[in-house]
């Protein structure tokens, strides 16, 4: 067996958390090599270590036995190393034909002009090559979702095949949850695709989807908190599911980090429900008839892997995303939640995912973004002109209370980091009042200390009766703090757990209903 | 090197927007037309820049909230040759008497916020870019103009005695209520929800439709206000001029230059009324200037394209442009 690429020690670090820590890795020739994990385990970072989306802190990238250090996807591809990414890289203004050869059109230049029908020619070979039923003058933007994917993974192989002699024993190609948008056959029509690049390259593939990792992998390798758990040999004997399971979670979870003790027993009284809620035609991700009730004093929490629905679904309870099927129940009226002005005014507010495009207006002030939602109540009684003295000394004293570290109030956000952008976001709702909060991911990007202070905030509003659902992905995260955790897979719910402090499902058991 | 000329060529390298780059222009241009001509600095003249600066600072006025809002509006110069007409066909009608003021002033603020109505309607209605939708109100206004003017000519003396004399020596009255406009639009801008959701949603429009702020209403209300500041002061521009004049796309590359001069960001959310105030007086004195040394027309607009360029250069922040294209 010969190595093809080889990874040592290497170590990544963001803040607050090693994203990657002293990663050591060996991917043969000709094989294909999964890696499995966790969201947040680590997995995306070191491919994006490994094609230079970001440098290294330390540690060395060796590929067919030469240290390489691309600066990016492109000089990675030059080097023989290709990523199929999970963002797609198509251009859909463009043709199919011209997605395919993009790059490449210096080739076709005859007479100083681009001979196209040699393109479409090309394009055509490459098309029924990969069995990919479309005509080469289709606009990219018009092929379905998985369509394009198989699309941007032709492309990839081809530059990699076409890539001759360099390195030395083929290329590698990566495969970034190319899987997720796809539907059984198209899968299964990706997999013989693998198959037959496992002839001249060596792969890698990353995936949620347990079975199609064990199916098409001839080793596993399991990441957990950045470091790298096991790598399990499959070419004997194939491993189980439920041993992947096993090796993915079991880190220890510190109770005081996420205040358990502090967990009370959330009130009968219902807060919001939620009926059959559908949506697979407007998301991204879809979800199908999610009905529960969510308490006064809890705090929800719903897991799935990216892509199961967790995210949109709660973009539908907050009014950002029109749901196709179903309504939510608040205040003992049944709405469809149609816009997130409607939703406010119910006492329903959002705190997105994407802080940075969606939470924060960057080039505002901490204090003007702090009052946007909330103007009305900051106004003169008797005429339409703001208290610019009270708006200051509400701001200074949530600036204050939950300790936002910048200049002063009058510092626009984006200079600030993360987590204390986080913490502004949190505070704009403090100042409004609310029944209901939907957190998407609070706590990502987040240093460990704000986190333990966005933690105590979330508590402390339970505590005073609000409901909160928390949508996460950091699986500790979320059993330590939810009362009870919803796990979704694939759109759908598939167990409620009750989560009371001290009786907290294990990680294996949330995972085991999430993958 | 100097101490300040370092700390400003640093802030110049690094992109900051400085407020010392403008102003620094506006003192020298003012320094070189004084040294080069005893007109410059007369009463006369002064009263002259004062009809200017107003006109100027209405219009860009209502052009700065729609540009912090994150779009442009091109047809303030097309509003403001047609609600000068109409002002002239409103005062042949009625005629010239004191009172006919208020109707001549209430006309034309009707036409401004029609046509800004209109503007706000093709842009969250029809989803027409804003560039492309004011693009058309300002050819189909600039129609109406034309068809309805005849090529016929107005007298506005009653108008123009009453808005330029100077009730208090040396400032005429349109130069105190543009100014006073300009006060109103700092309290609009800074002190009113309008103000802070227009900084909003130039800021971010989809984080501010998440925080339930309804930006469909407030940028139409936006082109409202423009439409009807650009109105009024194309019932200034008219009463100064003696006629209805159809110069309006002149007019409105002034206003958007100042309005850009003074750093209210092109993807908006950033700047404001207060230093569209400089912008103004720079592109004011630049023409009077020009005027009274004697510039031909054609090189005062080669100066003045230089000039924004060169302003535009230094107090543009590129920390906050990802592309520039």
């Amino acid at each position: 067996m010969v190595e093809q690429l080889r990874v040592r020690e290497l170590c990544k670090e963001f803040p607050g958390v090693r994203a990657v820590d002293h990663v050591s890795l060996t991917l043969h020739r000709n094989d294909v090599l999964g890696l499995v994990g966790e969201n947040g385990a680590g997995k995306s970072t070191l491919l994006k270590l490994l094609v230079g989306v970001y440098g290294a802190d330390r540690g060395e990238i060796i590929l067919a036995g030469k240290p390489i250090r691309p600066n990016g996807p492109l000089e990675a591809a030059k080097l023989g190393l290709y990523m199929v990414f999970q963002e797609l890289s198509l251009v859909p203004n463009l043709r199919v034909y011209e997605n395919l050869l993009l790059g490449k059109e210096a080739k076709y230049v005859k007479f100083g002009m681009l001979d196209v029908d040699r393109m479409k020619d090309d394009a055509r070979g490459v098309i029924d090559k990969y069995n990919l039923k479309m005509n080469p003058d289709f606009l990219t933007a018009d092929l379905t979702l998985p369509e394009r994917f198989l699309l941007e993974t032709a492309r990839a192989i081809e530059s990699a095949l076409s890539s001759g002699t360099k390195p030395l024993g083929g290329p590698v190609v990566i495969f970034d949850e190319v899987t997720a948008a796809l539907g059984g056959p198209e899968v299964e029509q990706l997999f013989k695709q693998v198959q037959r690049l496992k002839q001249t390259a060596s792969v890698i593939f990353v995936s949620h989807r347990l079975p199609e990792v064990i199916e098409i992998c001839d080793k596993i390798c399991v990441m957990k908190d950045g470091n790298v758990v096991t790598v399990v040999d499959q070419r004997e004997t194939k491993v189980s599911e439920s041993r992947l399971h096993e090796l993915m979670v079991g880190r220890s979870r510190d109770t005081e980090f996420y205040k358990e003790d502090d967990q009370k027993p959330y009130l009968g009284e219902i807060a919001l429900a939620v009926q059959n809620l559908t949506s697979s035609t407007h998301a991204r991700e879809k979800f199908y008839d999610v009905t529960y009730d969510l308490h006064r004093g809890e705090i929800l929490g719903i897991g799935g892997v990216i892509g199961s629905g967790k995210s949109d679904l709660g973009r539908a309870i907050v009014g950002a995303l029109r749901a196709d099927r179903g309504c939510v129940e608040v205040k003992g009226k049944s709405v469809v939640p149609d816009s997130t002005s409607q939703m406010i005014g119910l006492g329903v507010c959002y705190l997105p995912g994407d802080k940075k495009s969606e939470g924060i207006i960057q080039d505002l002030s901490v204090a003007w973004n702090m009052t946007l939602p909330s103007l009305s109540k900051i106004s003169y009684s008797k005429f339409p002109i703001l208290d610019v003295g009270r708006e200051r000394s509400l701001t200074n004293q949530y600036f204050e209370k939950l300790s936002i570290r910048a200049p002063s109030i009058k510092t626009p956000c984006r200079f600030m980091s993360g987590g204390n952008q986080q913490k502004v976001v949190i505070a704009k709702w403090l100042l409004k009042d609310f029944d209901v909060i939907v957190v998407d991911n609070p706590t990502r990007g987040v240093d460990v200390g704000a986190k333990e202070e966005i933690y105590g905030l979330l508590r402390e509003l339970a505590e005073q009766g609000s409901a909160v659902i928390l949508i996460t992905d950091d699986l500790l995260e979320l059993i330590g703090l939810s009362s009870r955790i919803i796990a979704m897979k694939d759109g759908r719910i598939t167990r409620i757990m009750e989560a009371s402090p001290h009786e907290k499902p294990t990680e294996k058991e949330v995972v085991a209903c999430m993958l | 090197m100097s101490d300040v000329s370092r700390k400003m060529w640093i802030q110049v390298r690094s992109g900051r927007a400085t407020d010392w780059g403008l102003l620094l222009s506006l003192v020298g241009a003012i320094m070189i037309f004084y040294l080069l001509s005893p007109m410059f600095a007369t009463t006369h003249n002064f009263v002259s820049l004062q009809g200017r600066i107003a006109a100027l600072l209405i219009v860009s006025i209502g052009e700065t909230f729609v540009v912090l809002m994150g779009s442009l509006d091109l047809s303030i110069g097309a509003i403001a040759a047609l609600s000068g007409i109409i002002m002239g066909i409103t005062v042949r009608n009625i005629g010239a008497f004191q009172g006919a003021l208020l109707v001549v002033v209430l006309v034309a603020i009707a036409v401004g916020a029609v046509v800004g109505f209109t503007n706000g309607m093709l842009l969250t209605k029809l989803k027409i870019p804003s560039i492309l939708a004011t693009l058309g109100t300002w050819f189909a206004c600039d129609g109406i103009s034309y068809s309805i003017s005849r090529g016929e000519r107005f007298s506005f003396t009653q108008v123009y005695n009453i808005l330029y004399g100077a009730y208090i020596p040396g400032l005429s009255l349109v130069f105190l209520l543009a100014l006073l406009v300009w006060a109103l639009s700092l309290v609009l801008a800074h002190r009113t929800l309008f103000g802070r959701y227009i900084y909003a949603i130039g800021g971010g429009e989809n984080e501010s439709r998440l925080l339930g702020i309804k930006v469909d209403r407030y940028k139409v209300l936006a082109f409202v206000l423009c439409g009807v500041l650009a109105a009024v002061s194309g019932v200034l521009l008219a009463a100064e001029a003696g006629a209805a004049s159809l110069l309006a796309g002149s007019f409105m590359l002034d206003s958007i230059a100042a309005v850009f001069l003074a750093g209210t960001a092109v993807s908006g959310g950033v700047g404001g009324p207060r230093r569209t105030l400089v912008g103004v007086l720079l592109i004011a004195v630049l023409v009077n200037g020009m005027n009274v040394i004697n510039v031909h027309p054609n090189y005062q607009t080669i100066v003045k394209g230089i000039v924004i360029l060169y302003s535009i250069y230094v107090s543009i922040d590129r920390s906050r442009i990802h592309q520039i294209k």
